[in-house]
């Protein structure tokens, strides 16, 4: 008797071939986005009147399992392809927000008013009354009222950090306030035993109190020197969630990993070593009587930049590694470890600051925050791109007046900062240019439209460059023979739109330009998606 | 028709997760907001998202499954570490403010045996004591009891403790005298029996005293001192010590008879590490001892001396180390009378067999190992090994041919610079061996849990 003929091994796998033949052919075809003939959009309707969203509470050990564990796990067995952000107009800006407002890079900001940020109530008046002190915390902190009745938050710096934990976390601050962001009024903020009065209240542990004064660094002049947070009108929600939306915030439609704003921080944070990024340092602010307001997004807690986070902990590794990857520690255990890693090499003192915090072993693309931030792990390159744009906007005249006002008292130490500073903006610039076509749209001209190469414009020594450009019609399908231009002496340079667009019935237009440097061409291409208004060229919509 | 069915299964998974994301990537709400912010009229697609949706769809279940499975983990370490959480079990714990506490203790062990009991904690700067019981289910159980009392002299420092230990355990082993017992003339296998090893019950009673002195502190000096009394039985087992050896030519074995002595040591250690608790640059040595009186029946009297040395050399940087260590156990009996089977060196260093077996007894006994750690991330590393086992009636004796070898693979778990666990493979001349242990000393050589 015949048994069942055996399935072979090539029928039992064949679905699984077919999925993984498609996952990889299919992603040649692709249906490209077309655009409507529309303004762009400058304002993000996430203001409307909303219920006080549902409180969120940070937990560090939940977070760092989840963020570290199990959505690494749980993604192996997720095969749907990253998206591009959400919150991005037609022109890929991002526009204002209760998260962030264009600043650097979209308009002119002077020294002086990075310096004063998002100042509105100013520093506190003395006397300051102590409100609220609790104990067991590691780096000192209370809340004050100050004569007006403003209240504040003051910290102090950590023992190990004295004057410049206070001083990074007010110059980080004014940083990405202008990167953007909202921030806290931040002070840096001086005061004597008489300016304090400590209350006989409750909520006021006067050992907490004591402890931090204690610790506090000190003025030549004798006065306690502090950063006071000028605490946000409006009901604290919480922690910002690091994947999905808050819930019961009808504002709240784009899950935070599909977020521009919060993906930009691979490259802010890489650039002041800011590897401390956690969800409990983007506090959610309910604004408005309940029922008539809306959440504001604050980005706070900047204490560990520059090099401070490695430095209190003595993990030389910040910024190199996480905490915890599973890819890492594969890596690490195929290898036995013989390989050396180059934050290995360095052979500076552990207590030196400038060994966690350097220009020379930083590379853009190998730095990692400390425990796995979501939507940084979703970031793409058009992300970074826009981040590198508001990056190379800030100038060092912008860095000598934000080091002039905390005066740093080791003063080699501050122009090592700077240097770094502006080091590592180089770096992280030309990066993260370099992974797309760094082109954007000038102007319309006659019959051509004037574009410029940001890198060209911002770097003089990239060699050779050259431009392939194609066009397609809103099908996909090339329309007019291909273009390359060679770049001249100007960033500029001029593209001659098709006849059958400038004269034909041709009325969408998608020019794909590729910028390639010295013979190699950029991984991502430019696409410029041109409809037309009473028969004239109108730029509709831009990608990188 | 089963490549039909498989097809078929791909393409409901697909349809299934098509109508589930009806958009594929984004909910409609985001869609219809990022549309609008973009001015889209269209959004990107790519083929191959339709098969992505279809590996969705095949892994939707374990995706999920998984996910809860690990916040589950996620949520009850959160809440086990939660302060507040540690303050009520330490509330429950604590007796007396925070020096007097009781704890469970609840336990699997690598030879498969639940373990339970509770015990009680005193600790202050200087006095640390505790008190536990122990037991399994079936044939362990222990009384404990150690106290330990520091006094700091300048960079001095004297430690004393004293220890009472009374137990019970039935799962003992051992394998007869010699580099290979099966052809030692000392031992007497019963010929029906093709066991290598005979099993038996060991009550020990133990009273335990030690001061050690350390001028500074990378090395020091060490008295040690116990009376321990051990008595014999079969264990009930049918591979017990009587039917499989002739118990005649087990030395000391006498069913019932207690074997008790009085022993007497000192030691001088050096470890020049900067870090004890986990593996880290420097060199370590014990060299000790000792004599021991035989009391009653036990006509025996024991010399015993041995060192243990090791350096931990690092290779490309400082926290990948190799580790070349000895250990060297000897003993002899300064008298006419036979060594008793139990007095022989043990081999705790030797990781490829469990520590209730005797597993090679004589006079002389050497396990050399090379160890490679390395880290893995910053709370785990992983480390090869190989070890051997060699045993010998005198030093010019040992039967290195014969000898007993394991090697393997551990990861190490550690918190900032304490190591609290490991998970271990070996495999080698006694199969293949897994041991996960918590809390336990690293590579520990205790002679006075022989």
């Amino acid at each position: 008797m015949m048994g069942r003929p055996r399935k072979s091994l090539f029928l039992k796998v064949s679905p699984l071939l077919a999925l993984i033949f498609g996952l990889g052919i299919g992603g040649c075809s692709h249906t490209h986005y077309t655009f409507r003939a529309e303004e762009p959009v400058q304002t993000l309707n996430d203001q409307r009147p909303s219920p006080v969203p549902q409180k969120t509470e940070f937990d560090l050990v939940e977070h760092m399992i989840a963020s570290s564990v199990r959505y690494p796990v749980v993604e192996t067995m997720d095969f749907y392809r990253e998206l591009r952000s959400q919150d991005v107009n037609a022109l890929d800006h991002v526009p204002a927000s209760t998260w962030y407002t264009p600043r650097l890079g979209y308009q002119d900001v002077s020294s002086q008013s990075l310096v004063r940020g998002p100042e509105k109530a100013g520093p506190p008046q003395k006397p300051i009354k102590v409100t609220r002190a609790e104990p067991g915390q590691k780096i000192p902190t209370f809340m004050i009222q100050d004569a007006r009745g403003y209240e504040y938050q003051l910290k102090f710096d950590p023992p190990e950090s004295a004057e410049v934990g206070t001083a990074f976390h007010w110059i980080v601050n004014q940083i990405f306030w202008g990167f953007g962001y909202n921030v806290f009024e931040n002070y840096l903020f001086f005061f004597s035993d008489s300016d304090i009065e400590i209350s006989e209240h409750p909520d006021v542990d006067q050992t907490a109190v004591n402890f931090a004064l204690w610790n506090a660094s000190l003025t030549d002049d004798g006065r306690y020197r502090s950063i006071a947070s000028l605490t946000p009108a409006g009901t604290p929600l919480g922690p910002v969630p690091a994947r999905g939306t808050r819930k019961g915030d009808l504002n709240d439609v784009i899950p935070h990993e599909n977020l521009r704003v919060l993906r930009a921080l691979k490259v802010f944070s890489a650039w002041v070593n800011q590897t401390d990024i956690r969800t409990d340092n983007i506090l959610d602010v309910y604004e408005g009587a309940p029922g008539e307001g809306y959440t504001r997004h604050y980005f706070q807690n900047f204490g560990g930049a520059l090099g401070q986070h490695g430095l209190n902990n003595r993990w030389k590794w910040a910024g190199f590694e996480h905490f915890f990857s599973w890819p890492d520690m594969a890596k690490n255990l195929v290898q036995l470890g013989i390989p050396v890693k180059t934050w290995e090499k360095t052979d500076s003192d552990r207590t030196d600051p400038e060994a966690y915090f350097r220009a020379d072993i930083f590379e853009p693309a190998e730095w990692k925050e400390t425990v796995h931030f979501y939507p940084i792990q979703k970031s793409l390159p058009d992300d970074h791109y826009w981040a590198a744009k508001i990056l190379s906007a800030l100038t060092p005249e912008h860095l000598k007046a934000l080091f002039k006002e905390v005066d740093l008292s080791k003063e080699t130490y501050q122009d090592y900062l700077i240097e770094t500073l502006l080091k590592r903006q180089d770096k992280l610039v030309r990066h993260y240019f370099s992974a797309v076509s760094p082109v954007e749209f000038v102007d319309f001209q006659d019959r051509s439209v004037m574009l410029a190469d940001l890198a060209r414009k911002t770097f003089s020594d990239l060699g050779s460059t050259a431009y392939q450009i194609r066009f397609f019609d809103r099908h996909g399908n090339e329309i007019a023979p291909a273009l390359t231009l060679t770049a001249g002496s100007s960033a500029e340079f001029s593209v001659p739109l098709p006849e059958n667009f400038i004269d034909g019935g041709l009325d969408y237009l998608r020019m794909d330009v590729n910028a390639s440097r010295n013979g190699l061409a950029a991984p991502r291409n430019a696409e410029f998606h041109l409809s037309k208004e009473d028969e004239k060229p109108l730029l509709a919509g831009v990608l990188h | 028709m089963q490549k039909v069915n498989s097809i078929l299964l791909v393409i409901g998974l697909t349809f299934c997760q098509v109508l589930s994301f009806p958009p594929a990537l984004v909910s409609a709400e985001e869609k219809a907001v990022s549309t609008s912010v973009r001015n889209t009229e269209q959004q990107e697609k790519f083929t191959s998202d339709y098969f992505r949706y279809a590996a969705n769809g095949i892994f939707y279940l374990p995706r999920h499954l998984t996910n809860l499975v690990l916040l589950g983990g996620e949520k009850t370490t959160a809440t086990l570490s939660d302060p507040d959480f540690i303050e009520k079990v330490e509330d429950i714990l604590y007796l007396y403010k925070r020096e007097l506490a009781w704890f469970p203790i609840a336990f699997y062990s690598p030879s498969y045996k639940f373990y339970y009991g509770g015990g009680i904690y005193y600790s202050n700067p200087r006095l640390q004591t505790l008190a536990r019981v122990a037991l399994n289910d079936s044939d362990y159980w222990s009384l404990n009891y150690k106290t330990t009392y520091n006094v700091y002299m300048k960079n001095m420092r004297l430690e004393s403790s004293f220890l009472f230990l009374w137990e019970k355990s039935d799962d003992m082993r051992y394998y007869g005298l010699g580099p290979d017992p099966k052809k030692d003339d000392r031992n007497k296998f019963i010929s029906h029996s093709d066991q290598d090893y005979g099993t038996f019950t060991e009550k020990r009673r133990k009273l335990q005293w030690s001061t050690a002195l350390h001028p500074a502190e990378n090395w020091g000096f060490r008295y040690l001192g116990y009376y321990q009394r051990r008595s014999f039985e079969d264990s009930g087992d049918e591979e017990n010590l009587r039917d499989v050896f002739d118990v005649s030519t087990i030395p000391g074995f006498s069913r019932g008879a207690p074997v008790s002595q009085i022993y007497n040591e000192l030691s001088v250690f050096i470890d020049t590490r900067s870090k004890k608790k986990i593996i880290s640059p420097g060199w370590r040595s014990e060299i000790y001892g000792g004599i021991s009186s035989g009391l009653g029946n036990n006509k025996t009297n024991l010399v015993r001396s041995g060192l243990d040395a090791a350096a931990f050399i690092p290779v490309v940087r400082k926290d990948r180390i190799i580790t070349p260590r000895v250990v060297l156990d000897w003993t002899d009996a300064i008298n006419d009378q036979p060594i008793p089977f139990t007095e022989y060196p043990r081999q705790q260093t030797f990781r490829g067999t469990y520590d209730h077996e005797l597993i090679r007894s004589d006079k002389v006994s050497v396990v050399p190992s090379i160890e490679y750690q390395w880290p893995l991330s910053h709370m785990l590393s992983a480390h090869l090994f190989f070890d051997y086992l060699a045993v010998g009636p005198s030093l010019g004796q040992i039967g290195w041919e014969d000898g007993l070898w394991a090697g393997g693979f551990g990861i190490n778990f550690h918190y900032f610079d304490n190591e609290f666990g490991k998970i271990e493979f070996a495999a080698g001349t006694e199969g293949l061996l897994m041991t996960l242990s918590f809390g336990t000393p690293i590579h520990k050589n205790s002679r006075s849990e022989w």
